[in-house]
């Protein structure tokens, strides 16, 4: 991160030319801001989400990529008349999918992302009843498979350098599959990172 | 969509403006809330021309009004259609649900009961396996009656009118039926010169009278120009006017507190007045009840308006 700051406001000043890179390896990070959506009626707040990731680029245009992303707690807090309640998830996921990389002009290109996520959250859910019976509280973990997209733009602030800027959309399904009320999660906001393109 | 805080506010009006109203009549259907014990106040009404009726319920102990929560709650049953009863404002304790009934004969069955998955069923999440599960507060749960509708009731004068004197008399007609009693409730809209409104309901209790097919109350039974605030305060009559308010779909309007009213300096220039007229059958209290009333009832709403010179 920290190299990241000392790199950015040199990258905005300069104007090098993405220069096609061959197939090799690269390694990434990205942090996102995103609203959470588990359907109707659903009300949980957003939440930061990181990312590592390396990636076995085919050619200047094709990558596959393999990552981990953690999710921190969305939470909702909610109350009728039978009482108040909370739920809390957190989510790690583990990821593979393809990076397409447009033709630079200039030191700018656009990308895609897109593939397939198992994901493990932790469910903390608790219940109040007005203080006229006993509340209390459990923890649940849901384990499953999703997908994931994102698209924006990359700019080559040095020769084995991007800086991706996009908007990013992840789907976590079929949370309590076997429930009355099953629900997916959904992930959408902005993104922001650096890719380190290695030879 | 409804508003429980200002149904609250027009519930919390009611109790201490709902007291007998201006007839002096006594209410032969609700018996008084027990000082010990359980007391229930369990109505099914069927407004004019309507398919669903409208159950309201609450339940006191040791005559301290409970709210169900964690699981209990009340459900209504017709023979073609059921509904949770919901609490309009946490904690109120007052339950209303809209439910279709086949016909004025068709039975309603009213009771507490515990089931943790159901009285949650509004949440979005999965309530089966996300709960936190108290079990049920034995005290509460089990009690039921049952209600049958009344014969329809169609009031046939005093729409759209207009009264000028708290004295002038609001003749009610109607076609006689099989009720026990008939009460009215009406809800009062006044404004004074400066534009300022009050909104509050009055409940009146008519009598005998159904086979008679006429009442006539005064305006002054409804619109009192003594300082109505300090009507004595009552239970019983807030269920009708949950009813009421639920009929005339009230929820959307500006109501205000019992502090915004001011009574001591408000000079009327008119109020509107929705008056529900009910006839009610009483039906026997649930075991185990000491106090309450359980009733049927069908109504039939009209609109007048006092507008003194």
């Amino acid at each position: 991160m920290k190299r990241f700051i000392a790199v950015f406001p040199l990258a905005l000043l300069s104007i090098t030319p993405l220069q096609a890179q061959p197939a090799g390896t690269g390694v990434g990070a990205h942090l996102a801001y995103v609203a959470n959506d588990a359907g109707s009626g659903s009300d949980l707040d957003a939440n930061l989400r990181g990312e590592l990731f390396g990636q076995l680029r085919f050619n200047p245009h094709l990558a596959f990529e393999l990552g981990y992303a953690h999710s921190t707690s969305t939470e909702e807090e909610g109350a009728d008349n039978q009482g108040t309640y909370s739920i809390d998830i957190t989510s790690d996921d583990f990821y593979g999918g393809v990076r397409l990389q447009s033709q630079a002009i200039g030191a700018w290109s656009l990308y895609g992302r897109g593939g397939l996520l198992y994901y493990r959250s932790e469910i903390d859910f608790a219940e109040e009843f007005f203080g006229l019976k006993p509340g209390g509280e459990i923890e649940e973990i849901e384990e499953g498979i999703g997908y994931y997209l994102e698209a924006g733009v990359s700019y080559a602030a040095a020769p084995e350098l991007l800086l991706d800027l996009g908007f990013t959309y992840r789907v976590r399904q079929d949370y309590f599959e076997d429930s009355r009320r099953p629900f997916d999660l959904e992930e959408m906001g902005v993104t922001a990172g650096l890719v380190w393109l290695l030879r | 969509m409804t508003s429980p805080i200002r149904v609250g506010t027009l519930l919390g009006v009611g109790l201490l403006l709902a007291a007998c109203g201006g007839t002096g009549k006594q209410d032969e259907l609700r018996d008084p809330i027990s000082q010990t014990g359980i007391s229930v106040g369990l109505q099914v009404n069927l407004p004019r021309d309507a398919t669903n009726a409208d159950a309201a319920a609450t339940i006191f102990k040791n005559a301290q009004r409970q709210p169900l929560v964690g699981g209990d709650f009340f459900m209504a049953r017709s023979t073609v259609d059921e509904a949770v009863l919901k609490s309009l404002e946490n904690l109120s304790g007052d339950y209303l649900g809209r439910l279709a009934v086949a016909g004025p004969t068709d039975p309603v069955t009213l009771s507490t009961e515990y089931d943790p998955i159901r009285a949650r069923e509004d949440r979005w999440y999965p309530v089966d396996e996300l709960l936190i599960d108290p079990g049920p507060n034995p005290d509460l749960v089990g009690y039921s009656g049952e209600i049958l509708i009344p014969a329809p009731l169609q009031i046939t004068s005093a729409r759209n009118a207009t009264y000028a004197s708290r004295s002038d008399n609001i003749v009610l007609t109607w076609t006689p039926g099989n009720g026990q009693q008939m009460t009215s409730n009406a809800v009062v809209t006044c404004v004074d010169a400066s534009g300022r409104s009050y909104r509050y309901p009055r409940f009146n209790v008519l009598g005998n009278v159904d086979g008679a097919g006429t009442f006539t109350l005064q305006v002054n039974d409804i619109i009192p120009n003594t300082n109505i605030i300090n009507a004595v305060a009552t239970f019983v009559h807030e269920v009708s006017t949950l009813i009421t308010v639920a009929l005339l779909e009230y929820y959307s309007y500006g109501l205000v507190s019992v502090s915004n009213v001011p009574l001591a300096t408000f000079v009327v220039q008119h109020c509107d007045v929705d008056l529900t007229v009910f006839r009610e059958i009483g039906y026997p209290l649930p075991q185990n009840v000491a106090g309450g009333f359980v009733i049927g009832s069908t109504s039939d709403t009209v609109r007048f308006r006092f507008d003194p010179p």
